[in-house]
């Protein structure tokens, strides 16, 4: 079946994906891991929020 | 040979894999925290609920005896048992009556019990809602658009209870000290609040207890508390759907979903209801009882009025709402019945809204449950006539969607005074929401030139203020929750019946609600559109957002309204079953022609 034209695509749902990972990942990481991973778990899903919205704002472009 | 683009597929693969089972660890390590957390929580429902629950069901006070065996609610007076604790009335006749005191571990877990199923069946009711949003704004929309509206509702629900689980409910009640009328949770202690410090006023901000309900927050009591919170939480968050429909990207939506749930509406309503700094004004500053605000005319719906008003202002109106020369059409919807019935199973959900606030029905002055239920009803019903008769005299027709949205005006304007005022000012409420909404939606079409398709911005942000105001003028004294509200003793009680400091903590709370909400969500939806756009297409806006975002009509067939740009999915002669599936056999008159 044909979605006819395209706004929206796939690439914004892995950015979204992506993005709430990286939700995830800070606030559990600063919430409750031990402390020597804490700053790496909270970087990290610093990181893939970022990541996040990079994937997104590509597909911006991608219509 | 693997080309470059697969390799780098493969490889942002592998980085989201690693992500996962990274995020998989925490997980686990949250779990194992729990375990060793200092407060306990009561996942089994086993202690929650005890003969401390049966006392001070009026007026809130502990009951003690003294050295002589005389009850006292003072607590400096009591007797203290072996462990040096204050002896309660209960412990005190233990040997004098055992059976009773038997029995009062069972009776007070009958009352934290009845308390429990109030507070979860009206969350149930609240959920409820969204079925009647999702109707009002998929109604009062075109049918071009109806898929996209429709579903901006729906997955509100998953996306807001989500973002609400990860951390907002941590933000909001993560320092509020406990749940009476719950019986339980000791987790959410107070030391979690995150304070700023003006002089000795403490500024509580919010929560830190809670994130993921991990720790001790694994518990039956915060379960319940947790539940009723968020169904309220994603009313606010599905307000601005409304506002925004018609030319608002799906992604744009989703990420809007998170911000609100984790991050606008608990902020301001950890200030209000979590013990933070605007319900302290009472105690601090002698302003009344602090910011009052019942069941949400502020914390819900002047919160998702005035994100609606930040979104629809960073959107611009629709293509063809507004001419060259300024002046404004109307563009109706595609279905007031719709609407209308969607506008009743909100009314119906609003007995759960108010009345659901007092978080009990047994004890604590909760039997007031009857007013509140029948305050809401009043009020409702007084603004759908008010506006009716507005428009029937000024405009010569009752019109058909101010009716609707008169109703949800007056159960706005309601919600936060329902639990403070009497049936007749509920009715003068609600004939002032009533004809309010009507000037309301004038106002910001023609003035502010915010193109608001649903009206959403008047009823929720102009009425919920309306609502915050009317506390402060309506709330009449009588009622008593607990003998106590935001820990000022005795009962809420407006300027019209004699506390004028109720009305100034009501105008801070109003003020703090607008600056707080309108900055942060413009922000968020300024910087939003720089990175992802907010904002479709004007061909696609044209053509009806169901196909090109959603990838499906919301009416299959040859709906007269929808596909005027892109092609219908079935157009290329493909037969149809009539749920619009396609289908090896040909069914004629479903075909589209």
């Amino acid at each position: 079946m044909t979605y006819g034209a395209k706004e929206s695509n796939s690439k914004e749902g892995s950015g979204l994906a992506l993005f709430i990972v990286g939700l995830v990942l800070v606030t559990a990481g600063w919430a409750y891991a031990p402390a020597a991973l804490q700053i790496i778990l909270v970087l990290l899903g610093i990181a893939a929020a970022v990541g996040g919205v990079m994937v997104m704002r590509m597909a911006k472009s991608v219509v | 040979m693997m080309n470059r683009h697969t390799a780098l597929r493969r490889l942002s693969q592998m980085w989201l894999g690693m992500l996962m089972l990274a995020m998989t660890a925490v997980l686990l390590s949250a779990c194992g925290n729990s375990m060793a957390a200092s407060v306990a929580g009561d996942p089994g429902g086993t202690a929650t609920g005890s003969k401390g629950d049966v006392v001070n069901q009026v007026d809130g006070a502990p009951q003690f005896v003294d050295s002589s065996g005389r009850p006292t609610g003072d607590v400096t007076q009591a007797a203290k048992d072996k462990d040096g604790n204050p002896l309660s009335e209960i412990d005190a006749g233990k040997s004098r009556e055992p059976l009773a005191y038997e029995l009062s571990f069972m009776i007070g877990q009958n009352r934290v019990a009845v308390n429990f199923v109030w507070t979860l069946v009206t969350g149930f009711l609240v959920m409820f809602m969204q079925a009647g949003f999702a109707l009002v704004e998929a109604g009062f929309t075109r049918g071009k658009n109806a898929n996209h509206t429709m579903m901006m509702n729906f997955m509100v629900y998953g996306l807001g209870m989500l973002g609400f689980y990860i951390c907002g409910f941590a933000f909001m009640f993560g320092g509020i000290g406990g749940l009476s009328t719950l019986g339980g949770g000791a987790a959410l202690a107070s030391a979690g609040e995150v304070t700023l410090w003006l002089g000795d006023k403490p500024f509580g901000l919010f929560g830190t207890n809670g994130f993921f309900l991990g720790g001790g927050t694994y518990d039956v009591a915060i379960a319940v508390m947790f539940l009723f919170q968020m169904v309220f939480m994603d009313t606010a968050a599905t307000i601005p759907t409304g506002a925004m429909a018609e030319r608002w990207k799906w992604l744009g939506f989703c990420i809007f979903g998170f911000f609100c749930s984790t991050l606008t509406y608990p902020i301001f309503g950890n200030w209000a209801w979590g013990g933070g700094w605007l319900s302290q004004l009472g105690v601090n500053f002698g302003l009344g009882h602090g910011y009052s605000d019942f069941a949400g005319s502020g914390v819900v719906h002047m919160v998702g009025g005035w994100m609606a008003l930040a979104g629809a202002l960073v959107l611009g109106p629709r293509i063809g709402k507004i001419n060259k020369d300024g002046s404004v059409n109307t563009i109706p919807g595609h279905n007031i019945p719709m609407a209308a019935l969607g506008t009743f199973i909100l009314a119906f959900g609003w007995f759960g809204f108010n009345p659901g606030s007092t978080l009990a029905a047994s004890g604590s002055g909760a039997l007031r449950i009857g007013i509140v239920a029948v305050d809401t009803m009043l009020a409702g019903a007084a603004a759908s006539l008010s506006a009716m008769l507005y428009m029937w005299i000024t405009k010569g027709k009752p019109d058909a969607g101010m009716m609707i949205n008169g109703i949800l005006a007056g159960l706005v304007a309601i919600t936060a005074p329902s639990g403070f005022v009497s049936p007749i000012s509920a009715i003068i409420i609600g004939l002032v929401a009533g004809v309010l909404v009507c000037w309301a939606v004038w106002f910001f079409d023609n003035v502010v030139k915010v193109d608001d398709p649903v009206g959403a911005i008047s009823v929720h942000g102009i009425n919920g203020a309306w609502g915050v105001l009317a506390v402060g003028l309506f709330a009449d004294g009588t009622s008593n929750y607990g003998g106590a509200w935001n820990a000022v003793p005795g009962s809420v009680t407006g300027l019209l019946f004699g506390d004028p400091g109720q009305f100034v903590a009501q105008v801070i709370g109003l003020i703090a609600n607008f600056t707080y909400v309108f900055v942060v969500s413009y922000a968020f939806f300024k910087v939003a559109d720089m990175l992802i756009g907010l904002r479709v297409t004007p061909e696609v806006e044209i053509g009806g957002l169901d196909i090109p975002e959603m990838g499906a009509y919301a009416y299959p067939f040859d709906w007269p309204e929808v596909g005027t740009m892109y092609p219908h999915p079935h157009a290329e002669g493909e037969p149809v079953t009539a749920n619009g599936a396609t289908s090896p056999t040909p069914a004629p008159t479903m075909t589209p022609a």
